[in-house]
């Protein structure tokens, strides 16, 4: 894993974030929703109160709220669309919650409803034969008795001579002129007929019963009578007072409904405030929604007395068929799931409660608040942790790159390809630059006593040369004097050990010199066959205890010189000769690469240790037996090697691949680096 | 009367060495063992040569300076640095200076004696300034081998006493190759391989100083160099 994954893992953290901005908000939602708890019940407990010096309004007819509590009754729902009086029931089943009662055994529903200032009532009715009225006989009839708050009762017959609009009605055996109170419009249908009702809501019918009395040719039949919903009495009718909402509106609000109850538990006003009319017209898409609801954690819901609508609490609203909330809701929400705040308060009377107050209120508005701001939340987060990203990984990069440059500089100088003075110095002040800035220094260290090492072999030779020229100049003068023979050979021994102290003393500075000239050596066009083929016969004359064997392809000439190259093949050869047995042969070869010259010379005899590759080409590094007579000082590679650098390339030995000897080759490159002419 | 040489030195024996081995050939010797006695005995006369250690005493290029004082007083006084140091920059360093050569302190005696006679006597012969130069006459090469003086193309070659040695032992024999043993005999002097073929170099560089495209000496790989005529 490395430091710029590293960081970035580091970084993860950052998504803290958004965690912390989301309880933030949660917090806040709550205190929202508290909020919005308390005006719920404000609102809720402000109208009951005004609701107990207004009894009239909660009960208009002289129904009482002690005769409410035990009274037969009838709800009466809302219609939300008008109604047509005309006999067919396809308009009352288009909305669903005006929904029938059924007396099954008689096979006849009963379809009421509210319609601005009319009660609309349906009667469908199975009959097998449909008999009208005739002047000498009655037919199928229905009878509606109306009473008024006082008990004045009103009973209107309506026996029909044939289908449509029903022209004689009467009224408590009289029959009634023109304008009809009622209008009746009679239909037959599949197996039965429909007659369908509307009367005006102008308190003479607080009360309504329904009777309808089948006929035939025989007979005469009661079918159906309403009172059987109602224990036998007339029930009163229980429906939304007009005047009543309309007093209710003023505590209207978009997204809150507001409900009043009698102490019978009945729905007599609503006031529905229509969420499509709030301030958010940019409602929150519900995907996003759910989005921020599960950022927040999604529990809110279930605190205190909101909740989620449960339609199954709501059974004794729905049962009274006053109302459905499930439309509202479904109005108000879409198909987004929505929590609402519910408050009941009751309405206080004298001496008996006079109903309830059931405020409830969507949580739409503090939810898109929320929403709005889990948004922002989440976008701030979202920019913050690019910018961070972005800035660490630019910083990981930065830092990864300067170490990368240090460790391919130290791989470099570890390798020899780069001067150790070339290490770079780092210019930030931070650990990294002191850690660039000590190594840096630590290499030039290692690098002046590496040239001190160096420079000592020099120093030793040019300080051991005086001694050796007093010695030699001593010993010559003595040879010149008058000296005994046993005297001369003595001093002939001495000068002997003097030259072959002075040889070593001065192939001692051999390397370094040669390193130097190697660098100011004058370049020319050479051919290196040419040479190579030179060299070979000069070494079968020098080296008559070997054979030589010379593979040298003619090759384009090369910038070089001749002189250095001379030399490092001369090296190398002595090399190869002082390690190949008598009698067998050594191998010159001249391989001709791209932008190379390979001059290969290999010889049989001991294969190079694993352990010294490296060190073969240091300077006073030598595999040859200790008790060989001849001196070697382990410089003839270190030379070989510094004449091929300063050519742009290098000297590499390797054991043959069949095991039978070493190999040495010499690299030159064809086009050298520019050098400064000497 | 006998040529005055003058050794600075500082090392003792060593001096004692040189001073006696050139009294046996004659010369009159002084030994000054630094800069500031060498100086003061300038001062008054000047000898015939001058043979000078680079490091003299506690000064580590004295000779140097000892030199290029030697050469404002006299322009033709010849001039020998012999000295341990054999790096090519202390060699440039001393032939820059107007030094006549360049020797090794493992020079032999003999080498020694014989190179100071041949300075001694190039530069009687150009003080003497008559008789006809014994020439040489190769190709655009001419040799004067009594003031042991070389031109090329007409123009002369400021050749030390050892590289005239190697040049003339080149070019008496065009074609032949001569090995770096045989050209150490002919230039008096005992040498590794390596600084033959630095001597050449340097030659070479003074041809080419007059003329830049002069390849008169061929390197005969393993073998040694050869003069072509041109």
């Amino acid at each position: 894993m490395n430091l710029r994954r590293q960081l970035i893992a580091v970084s993860l953290l950052l998504l803290s974030l958004p965690w912390a901005g989301c309880q933030y908000l949660r917090e806040m939602e709550r205190t929202l929703r508290s909020g919005q708890e308390m005006a719920v019940n404000a609102t809720a407990t402000a109208i009951a109160s005004a609701l107990t010096e207004k009894e009239s309004l909660l009960y208009p007819t002289q129904r009482t709220a002690a005769l409410a509590a035990n009274a037969p009754t009838l709800a009466i729902p809302t219609a939300d669309e008008p109604l047509f009086t005309d006999g067919f029931g396809e308009d009352w089943r288009l909305q669903p919650h005006l929904h029938a009662l059924r007396d099954t055994t008689a096979g006849v529903s009963l379809y009421r409803a509210i319609s601005g200032s009319w009660l609309h009532v349906l009667l469908e009715v199975s009959d097998d034969e449909v008999l009208y009225s005739t002047p000498y006989r009655q037919g199928d009839r229905a009878v509606v008795t109306c009473l008024d708050s006082l008990g004045a009762r009103r009973r209107y017959l309506i026996a029909p001579e044939g289908p449509g609009l029903v022209s004689t009605i009467t009224m408590n055996g009289r029959r009634l002129d023109a304008p009809l109170p009622l209008r009746a419009v009679w239909r037959e249908r599949q197996g039965g007929y429909a007659l369908e009702l509307r009367l005006p809501v102008d308190g003479t019918c607080e009360r309504l019963a329904l009777q309808v009395t089948d006929a035939t040719e025989t007979e005469e039949l009661p079918l159906f009578d309403s009172r059987r919903f109602s224990n036998g009495e007339i029930p009163w009718l229980i429906y939304r007072s007009e005047p009543f909402e309309q007093w209710l509106r003023v505590f209207a609000q978009p997204g809150r409904r507001i409900m009043v109850r009698d102490s019978a538990h009945h729905v007599v006003a609503v006031s529905e405030g229509d969420i499509a009319t709030s301030s958010n017209d940019a409602e929150v898409f519900w995907l996003l929604r759910l989005l921020y609801r599960s950022a927040l954690g999604g529990d809110n819901s279930a605190t205190g007395d909101s909740r989620f609508i449960n339609y199954e609490e709501q059974r004794p609203l729905a049962n009274t068929g006053t109302y459905n909330p499930e439309r509202w809701l479904q109005r108000q929400s879409g198909v987004a799931p929505i929590s609402i705040i519910e408050r009941q308060v009751p309405i206080d009377g004298d001496p008996h409660e006079l109903g309830s107050v059931v405020v409830q209120e969507t949580t739409e508005r503090y939810l898109a608040l929320t929403d709005r701001a889990t948004g922002r939340v989440l976008g701030v987060s979202a920019l913050v942790l690019l910018t961070a990203f972005t800035g660490l990984l630019f910083y990981a990069s930065l830092l990864s790159w300067r170490i990368r440059r240090f460790s391919n500089a130290a791989r470099a100088i570890a390798s020899d390809a780069q001067d150790p003075r070339s290490f770079p110095r780092s210019t930030f002040q931070d650990e990294l630059g002191d850690l660039s800035r000590s190594y840096a220094h630590l290499l030039s260290q290692i690098s002046d006593y590496n040239r001190y090492l160096k420079g000592l072999a020099r120093t030793l030779s040019h300080e051991l040369r005086t001694p050796i020229a007093v010695i030699g100049s001593s010993l010559e003068h003595l040879a010149d004097d008058e000296t005994s023979v046993q005297q001369r050979t003595y001093v002939i021994r001495a000068r002997e050990g003097l030259e072959r102290l002075s040889r070593i003393v001065t192939s001692m500075s051999e390397a370094s010199r040669i390193e130097e000239s190697a660098q100011n050596a004058p370049i020319s066009t050479l051919r290196v066959d040419k040479l190579m083929q030179d060299l070979t016969e000069a070494y079968k004359a020098s080296f008559t205890e070997h054979e030589f064997s010379c593979a040298v392809p003619s090759c384009e000439p090369i910038q070089g010189n001749g002189d250095l190259i001379a030399q490092a093949l001369d090296k190398l050869v002595e090399n190869a000769v002082s390690f190949a047995p008598a009698g067998s042969t050594i191998a010159i070869a001249l391989r001709d690469t791209a932008d190379h010259l390979s001059i290969e010379v290999s010889n049989t005899g001991p294969l190079l240790p694993d352990t010294m590759a490296s060190q073969l080409y240091e300077p006073m590094v030598s595999l040859r037996d200790e008790n060989a007579d001849q001196h070697h000082l382990g410089l003839g590679l270190t030379i070989a090697r510094a004449i091929a650098r300063a050519h742009g390339g290098d000297v590499q030995g390797n054991n043959l691949e069949d095991g039978s000897g070493v190999v040495f080759c010499l690299r030159v490159q064809r086009q050298p680096v520019e050098q400064q002419p000497g | 009367m006998a040529a005055q040489i003058a050794v600075v030195e500082d090392e003792l024996a060593l001096a004692a060495n040189y001073c006696d081995a050139l009294r046996q050939r004659g010369f009159a010797v002084h030994h000054y063992p630094d800069r500031a006695a060498a100086q003061r005995a300038f001062g008054e006369a000047l000898p015939d040569l001058a043979i000078i250690d680079i490091a003299l005493g506690n000064e580590p290029e004295g000779g140097f300076e000892l030199c290029r004082q030697l050469r404002s007083q006299s322009r033709e006084l010849p001039i020998v640095f012999l000295t341990a140091r054999d790096d090519d920059i202390d060699i440039v360093s001393g032939f820059r200076l107007g030094a006549d050569d360049y020797l090794s302190k493992t020079i032999s005696l003999v080498h020694l004696q014989a190179r100071v006679t041949a300075l001694l006597d190039r530069t009687a012969a150009l003080r003497a300034n008559n008789g006809e130069p014994t020439e040489l006459e190769r190709g655009h090469l001419t040799l004067d081998t009594a003031r042991m003086r070389a031109a090329w193309r007409g123009e002369a070659l400021n050749l030390t006493v050892t590289e005239y040695w190697i040049v003339e032992a080149l070019a008496r024999r065009p074609g032949h190759v001569k090995s770096r043993q045989q050209l150490m005999e002919a230039a008096s002097t005992v040498l590794d391989d390596s600084t033959v073929t630095s001597h050449i170099k340097r030659i070479r560089r003074k041809f080419h100083e007059v003329d830049r495209e002069f390849n008169g000496i061929e390197t005969a790989y393993g073998m040694g160099y050869r003069w072509l005529d041109t």
